[in-house]
């Protein structure tokens, strides 16, 4: 049914993210070698250089109208900003290795949000879009004491909708709270809504907002150490009907509308952590990846009872010796 | 699973093991203590029995005891310690006095590097000094321990280094560039020299228990140098020019496989391991291993000169070591006085002079940064400064405590990979096995040395000296992510999966018990010189078509919908068609359905279209009547079957026209309004059309549909210029011809065609005006008029339904009820919306209406009236008075075959528009009898002038009486036809939000943009839909697709980005300069000129100079008022260049044929030269209709004209405009 082909890694060491440019033609990857490769679709190099001093965590397409720019976080605390494999920008001001740069929709200008394990999450602007070497620091937020790396999550997603305003779900630290934080230019961040697990259990590894679309809500994909795969369903408030006008005493509001936990399932020792999930296109289809080797689709199917969401389809790798 | 997968969990866990949990449980054995070294900085070095180690730092030396506390019987020493410091497992640090004190040295003498000796000198110490002094002290001394210096060295001494093997000898690099040889026997002047090129950061004594006398010197240029120190400047070995890019700062040399390495001594005797293995350090971050193993004693062998392995930590190395009876794994310092990682900007600020030297001074951090290594004294005051400008300064100091309070505490900051002290594997070079956990308090680490193969002696920054239980580390690879996936807008997904084992390298420590058995299974038992660590745990993979709706019916579709256009019933259904076309069957439903409930049954008021659509048509409409007059009359004559039939339907037509004429002329004794008698003649003509038209022939919902949405198209074309001269007549027109047409309904049509014979006599002057007056009608006259004008429609209606009873009850019985509708609800329309209409229905309904036509037409034919011809002329008419609507006719005119009445339909129309729509003497020379026919009619209607004024008069009067009467019938029609139209958006909604929840954001987006209103769909809403649609297709890169979308949405929103930072250059059409508009200053006088050329450009028909909107040729410059030009050329017939055959002809045809289509736009567009597109367009447009319709089966015989217009300006021979159109009359 899936068609699958198999690329062989053009990183030394491990692969630690993967992206796609807007246009869906170019993927950067980044790994523990500290370099950036970014090959086309059909999979020839286009460029490959040492990016980080240290191994990169995250990578991150910028909208094409600002130009080929990528964002990378590494654990050399830095962010840089890079167009066409040439350094324009390194940000510092992480106090921890940074795990994960997101670019804010194109309608902000050209901004990033960062999440470092400082527990800070930080939203830089670029002042000079000609140059792209000029960022100030934009926002920035504690979302959790300092913790210790290798027990924490640290994810950011931007609501892809201008509507609301700049809206990012972030969870950082050892936590299973997401919290949406609205940005504002006139006033400081506000964190609008938390989407919560009752009781607590485990550590959010991965935060993915849905595109919406032009649904009335919309859907924000978490992945944990535990293995399980979110999908919480959150009302914004109700932009007006008719009118457009914000109603300011409508809230965010949430719900969890799925929860699995197949990656844990068949999980080896240390058991299944989900380490990414990612959304299509159009917000209709969640794809997880997670540490017990397979990658799950998950997409709603239709019932009596509504939209329930269920696995499309999982893909395993079983590797010979 | 991974490279281990052969092996159940369960004997990888027997054969493995986490050195951290297994082996040495004891209690915890960090241990620190604070002010070891009281002015910060320092170095160690370990006594040879293991238990001591001395620190020394600046103007301070001292040595510590690290006692177990299991440990009971005392160790003998000859200096007095007291216990500084308890750890949590009991571990305590003893510490003797400050020996500094006493010694008499000045604190350039500062010791930069410590070596304690060996054997029988092993109480002896030996510190370097930065002036470039050796200094030797002795602790068994009594008093002061210090015992001589001795200098050799010009400079700073770097390194330090006490032969392994041979316990009295000691070499010394400086950064002068010297190495040099020491005998401690002899201890007043080094031995030997060895001169270097540039100075000497590092160097290393063999351990090599054969070959002694050799040392390893790191240069600051980052080169290796191998020396024989037997030879002495004659003994190099090797030379690595660049084995780093930097500095060399540290070098460690294990010779044994038991990793024994320089700094401690050799337990075992060597065996077979060659020269053993080289680890290097520098500040290019990257730990080189050299290979050693094949180096034998000749001096032909050489080291090789690319390391097997390297390391890359994220920091500048300070120091390096291998780690005892671990062979793969060396033990890594930064070189950051803080934690900065891999920041040299952090490191640069945190020099240690910057550096308090005491923990409770304090503190003035120049940067947030400093602090942030977790040093939990300095930050307690220190945060008051620094750290709440990065406004988390509570958070540090807190940890701070925990620092101080105890120390394991401190690896809850420190756990990042910028911590100061790491184990690698030299398989896995990117990434350490271990961070030790604590080893950045304090300001990282200056020095290090390994206790005993578990616990790390470590001195920091600060001068605090701690014992780290490498047992207290965090694996960092835990922390790194290693599933990933990203997808795309087209349906791919990349993704990684990882199915990493615990086991896998570095961490495959196999217990050392069972390690025969693991050899059984196969397992190898890691060591150095195995290669490097391959990734296999991670799969790298593609999948595609993840979208599981089709990505080419998407782009099909995204590339066929069409948006644009007024008539969105219309609109729908061919894009139902080309929803169907693509497979995507739940739209083509959606679709036709919606196109089904926009059909009024009965026609609402029209919504007139905003003004911009007036402007972008209104271009048009003169060229079109110019054209037509000008090129061709003939076509429309010969068009489709007409020719056949032409007798007859001519007849009909001047019937039809008669008729209502004819009313009026009867009926209406006085008019009011109608003073000057064009009006009345010229508002004549269109009035017929609407009542008979349409309903007639054509399904009931498709005509009224058309009736309505028509208006708004129409109108928009009429040319706004010729609108402005009728604008006095405008209130009497408009009434008098809506009177007209209630008239007609009510008497027959037998009536003279008086009102034709008006229409020729006005034709020439007056053609605009009666357009202008049509316009009018629709337009202007229910918001200027009177009661009377803003009736107009009720009134019509009546009368339409009138009429059509009548209709039906002659021909069709059955028909009765559809009768009645389609007679409600086309009546109302002016013939700018009948000709609309009129073409949505033929092409819609299609089939359908012709065979209900055919069918009626059949029964009727023979029996009808002359009401009925009228009708059925009528209804001709008003399809043709649009021109680009008259493409769509095309359907109709294939069909041909089916029915000659039809045909006979479709070529009516083209004559009839002829007559009204352009100077109708024009239209009257395309077919003989046709001209016969008005002559004839003119003859009678001269007299009945008149009349027709008074017949004005009357059909005011009529219409009060009629409109209630039919108001009742609407207002039921209407309710029942609001509660299902009401059901239908409510499921059309409900399927709306069905699509977004499946993604189907392009169904969402032309619903939002077609219908959002009946919807009920809020701006955002559509906005947000509309939005997403232009992503997608952006992302999918179909950018004209998007550009469409944002072109036709008529959503702010939406258009403005195609708007923003849109910079229109203007420039002189003579100099072709550019207009500077910022440095010239403004043109004052009374026109506009070039200030480059210095000329103002004369109009070249009336010669005055142009100041204002005017037209001027690219080509020759030439140019003038656009007023003076539109006259002009709409006027003038074009010459004829050229005929160009052409094969484009036939698909060309066929496009602008179909009904609705994008291409169509595009294609006639792009016939005329970008100068002038639009007049040549509508123009070229028109003719092909018109060539589809006559002679469809000629197709392939069409060829392209060139036709031009002569540029005004005598003599010039340029033809300013040019279009490419189809020539049906040369072939």
């Amino acid at each position: 049914m899936i068609q699958t082909g198999l690329i062989t890694s053009a990183h030394s060491d491990l692969l630690t993210c993967l992206a796609y440019d807007f246009y869906g033609t170019n993927i950067a990857s980044c790994g523990l070698d500290q370099k950036i490769v970014v090959t086309t679709t059909d999979q020839s190099l286009k460029y490959e250089w040492k990016a980080h001093n240290a191994p990169i965590t995250h990578v991150a397409w910028a909208h094409p109208e600002f130009g080929e720019v990528l964002a990378s976080a590494g654990m050399d605390r830095t962010v840089r900003i890079w167009e066409r494999g040439e350094e324009k920008a390194v940000l510092l001001d992480a106090r921890g290795s940074v795990r994960q740069v997101e670019f804010a929709p194109s309608a902000f200008g050209l901004k990033v949000a960062t999440v470092a394990t400082d527990g800070w999450l930080r939203v830089y602007e670029c002042l000079d879009l000609g140059k792209l070497d000029v960022w100030a620091l934009a926002d920035a937020v504690e979302l959790a004491r300092e913790v210790q790396e290798v027990q924490g999550g640290w994810a950011v997603s931007w609501c892809k909708d201008r509507y609301w305003g700049q809206v990012v779900a972030a969870v950082a630290g050892a936590t299973d709270v997401v919290s949406i934080i609205q940005f504002s230019p006139s006033t400081s961040p506000q964190t609008v809504l938390e989407l919560k697990l009752s009781p607590s259990s485990t550590t959010i590894t991965t935060v993915a907002w849905a595109p919406s679309c032009g649904r009335s809500y919309h859907l924000i994909a978490t992945g944990g150490r535990d293995g399980h795969v979110r999908i919480w369903k959150v009302n914004p408030p109700m932009l007006d009907v008719i009118d457009g006008d914000v109603d300011e005493k409508d809230k965010w509001s949430a719900q969890l509308v799925a929860d699995f936990d197949d990656h844990a399932r068949i999980g080896p020792l240390e058991g299944g952590v989900v380490g990414k999930v990612d959304w299509n296109v159009t917000g209709t289809i969640l794809s997880s990846s997670g540490s017990d080797g397979r990658v799950r689709l998950w997409k709603p199917s239709l019932t009596s009872g509504g939209r329930i969401w269920r696995i499309a389809g999982s893909v395993g790798v079983e590797q010979k010796e | 699973m991974n490279f281990n997968s052969h092996l159940s969990n369960n004997t990888s866990a027997d054969f493995f093991y986490d050195p951290r949990t297994h082996g040495y449980q004891g209690p915890p054995r960090t241990v620190r203590l604070p002010r070891a070294c009281a002015n910060g900085g320092g170095a160690i070095s370990k006594s040879s029995d293991g238990t001591r180690c001395v620190v020394t730092g600046k103007e301070s030396l001292k040595i510590l005891r690290i006692v177990d506390p299991l440990q009971t019987n005392d160790l003998e020493d000859s200096i007095q310690y007291k216990t500084s410091a308890v750890g949590k497992g009991g571990f305590r640090i003893e510490a003797s006095r400050n020996l500094w004190d006493g010694s008499g040295l000045k604190i350039d003498s500062s010791s930069t590097c410590v070596a304690w000796c060996r054997e029988e000198y092993k109480n002896k110490i030996l510190t370097s000094a930065r002036n470039g002094e050796l200094i030797m002290w002795d602790i068994n001394k009594s008093g002061s321990k210090y015992e001589r210096k001795s200098k050799d060295h010009i400079r700073s001494i770097h390194a330090l280094s006490i032969s392994p093997v041979v316990s009295n000898y000691c070499i010394t690099g400086s950064s002068d560039g010297d190495l040099r040889v020491w005998d401690l026997r002899e201890f007043q002047k080094s031995i030997m020299r060895v001169r270097h090129p540039t100075g000497i950061r590092t160097i290393v004594f063999s351990p090599v228990v054969w070959s002694p006398l050799q040392a390893v010197v790191g240069l600051d240029n980052g080169s290796i140098y191998r020396w024989d120190l037997k030879m002495g400047q004659r003994g190099s070995l090797d030379r690595i020019i660049v084995a780093h890019s930097a500095s060399v700062t540290s070098l460690d040399w294990c010779s044994t496989s038991t990793a024994t390495s320089a700094s401690s001594p050799p337990t075992t005797e060597t065996t077979g391991n060659g020269y053993g293995w080289i680890v290097s350090g520098g500040l290019d971050r990257c730990v080189n291993v050299w290979d050693l193993t094949s180096v034998t004693n000749s001096k032909s062998s050489h080291m090789p000169h690319k390391p097997t392995y390297t390391l890359h930590p994220s920091f500048q190395v300070r120091r390096v070591l291998w780690r005892p009876s671990h062979e793969c794994e060396i033990a890594v310092i930064s070189n950051g006085e803080f934690i900065s990682g891999s920041n040299p900007e952090m490191g640069s600020n945190a020099t240690p002079t910057v550096l308090p030297n005491t923990p409770g001074a304090p503190v003035r951090m120049s940067s947030t940064r400093n602090v942030q290594g977790g040093q939990g004294i300095f930050t307690k005051k220190g945060s008051g400064l620094g750290l709440d400008m990065s406004g988390n300064g509570g958070l540090r100091s807190k940890n701070g405590f925990a620092v101080t309070g105890s120390p394991k505490g401190s690896s809850q900051i420190d756990g990042g990979v910028g911590d100061v002290a790491e184990v690698w594997d030299v398989r896995r070079g990117w990434i350490a096995k271990w961070h030790v956990n604590g080893s950045a308090a304090e300001g990282g680490s200056t020095d290090f040395a390994f206790g005993d193969p578990n616990t790390l002696w470590t001195q920091h920054g600060s001068g605090m000296f701690s014992q780290l239980d490498l047992r207290d580390a965090t694996k960092p690879v835990d922390a790194i992510p290693r599933a990933s996936l990203t997808s795309n807008g087209s349906g791919s997904l990349t993704f990684v999966s990882s199915s990493a084992s615990r086991w896998e390298i570095p961490y495959d420590d196999i217990r050392p018990e069972v390690l025969k058995r693991a050899t059984k299974y196969g397992i190898k038992q890691k060591g150095i010189g195995d290669t490097m660590f391959q990734n296999t745990s991670q799969v790298i993979g593609t999948l595609d078509g993840l979208a599981f709706d089709s990505l080419e019916t998407f782009v099909h579709l995204a590339k066929t919908y069409v948006i644009e256009g007024e008539d969105r019933r219309k609109i729908c259904s061919s894009n139902a068609q080309i929803a169907f076309e693509a497979g995507h069957l739940g739209a083509a439903q959606i679709w036709t359905l919606v196109a089904v409930s926009l059909t009024n049954i009965i026609p609402n008021p029209p919504t007139r279209p905003p003004s911009k659509n007036n402007m972008v048509h209104s271009v048009s409409a003169p060229a079109i009547v110019s054209h037509e007059a000008d090129t061709s009359p003939g076509g429309k004559s010969t068009r489709g079957s007409e020719k056949a039939s032409s007798i007859y339907s001519k007849q009909l037509y001047t019937r039809s026209l008669s008729r209502a004429s004819g009313h009026t002329r009867r009926t209406t004794p006085s008019s009011s309004n109608n003073t000057s008698p064009h009006y009345g003649l010229t508002s004549l003509p269109p009035m017929t059309p609407m009542t008979g038209r349409l309903p007639a022939y054509l399904g009931r919902r498709e005509s009224i549909d058309s009736s309505i949405n028509g208006v708004p198209g129409i109108t928009s074309r009429r040319p706004s210029v010729y609108r402005r001269p009728s604008t006095s007549y405008s209130a009497s027109p408009s009434s008098s011809s809506l009177k007209h047409v209630g008239e007609g309904a009510l008497d027959d049509s037998d009536s003279s065609s008086s009102s034709e014979g008006e229409v020729n006599d006005n034709q020439s002057k007056d053609s605009f005006f009666d357009e202008e007056s049509d316009t009018r009608k629709t337009h202007v006259s229910p918001a200027v008029a009177t009661s009377r004008i803003s009736h107009p429609s009720p009134l019509s209606r009546v009368a339409g339904q009138h009429q059509w009873k009548g209709n039906d009850a002659e021909g069709e019985g059955q028909d009765d009820e559809n009768d009645d509708d389609e007679a409600s609800a086309s009546p109302r329309s002016t013939d700018s919306e009948a000709s609309n209409g009129g073409n949505t229905s033929l092409t819609r309904t299609g089939i359908s209406s012709n065979r209900r036509s055919l069918k009626r037409s059949s029964t009727s034919l023979t029996k009808r009236n002359t009401k009925t011809r009228g009708q059925s002329a009528s209804f001709l008419t008003p399809v043709s008075s649009h021109l680009s609507m008259s493409s769509q006719q095309k359907p109709l005119v294939r069909q041909d075959s089916n029915s000659s009445i039809r045909t006979v339909i479709a070529g009516g129309e083209v004559s009839y528009r002829g007559d009204r729509n352009e100077g109708n003497s024009l239209k009257t020379e395309e077919t003989i009898k046709q001209l016969r026919n008005m002559s004839i009619q003119q003859r009678k209607d001269k007299t009945s002038l008149p009349e027709i004024m008074e017949g004005k008069f009357d059909g005011e009067v009529l219409p009060s009486r009629r409109v209630v009467w039919t108001q009742r019938h609407e207002d039921i029609v209407e309710k029942d036809e609001g509660e299902i139209r009401n059901v239908v958006w409510a499921a059309v909604y409900q399927k709306l939000e069905e699509f977004a929840d499946d993604g189907d954001i392009q169904m969402c987006a032309m619903l939002a943009i077609l219908i959002s209103k009946e919807l009920r769909l809020g701006k955002r809403r559509q906005l947000m839909f509309i939005d997403s649609y232009i992503e997608r297709l952006i992302r999918l890169q179909l950018f004209t697709c998007a550009s469409y979308i944002r072109k036709h949405v008529l959503v702010e929103d939406i258009q403005k980005t195609s708007l923003v930072e849109t910079v229109i250059y203007t420039a002189c059409g003579r100099c072709k300069k550019a207009f500077a508009s910022t440095s010239q200053s403004s043109v004052t006088g009374e026109y506009s000129y070039c200030t480059n050329c210095r000329l103002s450009i004369t109009c070249g028909i009336c010669r005055l100079p142009v100041r204002g909107l005017m037209f001027q040729c690219s080509v020759c410059a030439h140019g003038g008022h656009q007023s003076c030009y539109r006259r002009y050329y709409t006027t003038r017939p074009m010459d004829v260049l050229s005929h160009v055959p052409t094969v484009l002809s036939k698909a060309r045809q066929t496009t602008s044929g179909s009904e609705i289509s994008r291409s169509t736009a595009s294609t006639a567009s792009t016939t005329g030269t970008d100068d002038e597109a639009m007049s040549t367009t509508s123009a070229s447009n028109r003719d092909t209709s018109s060539e589809t319709g006559v002679e469809p089966s000629e197709t392939t015989s069409h060829a392209r004209l060139l036709l031009g217009h002569p540029c005004v300006v005598p003599l010039c021979g340029h033809h300013c405009w040019i279009a490419n159109i189809e020539d049906n009359r040369g072939v």
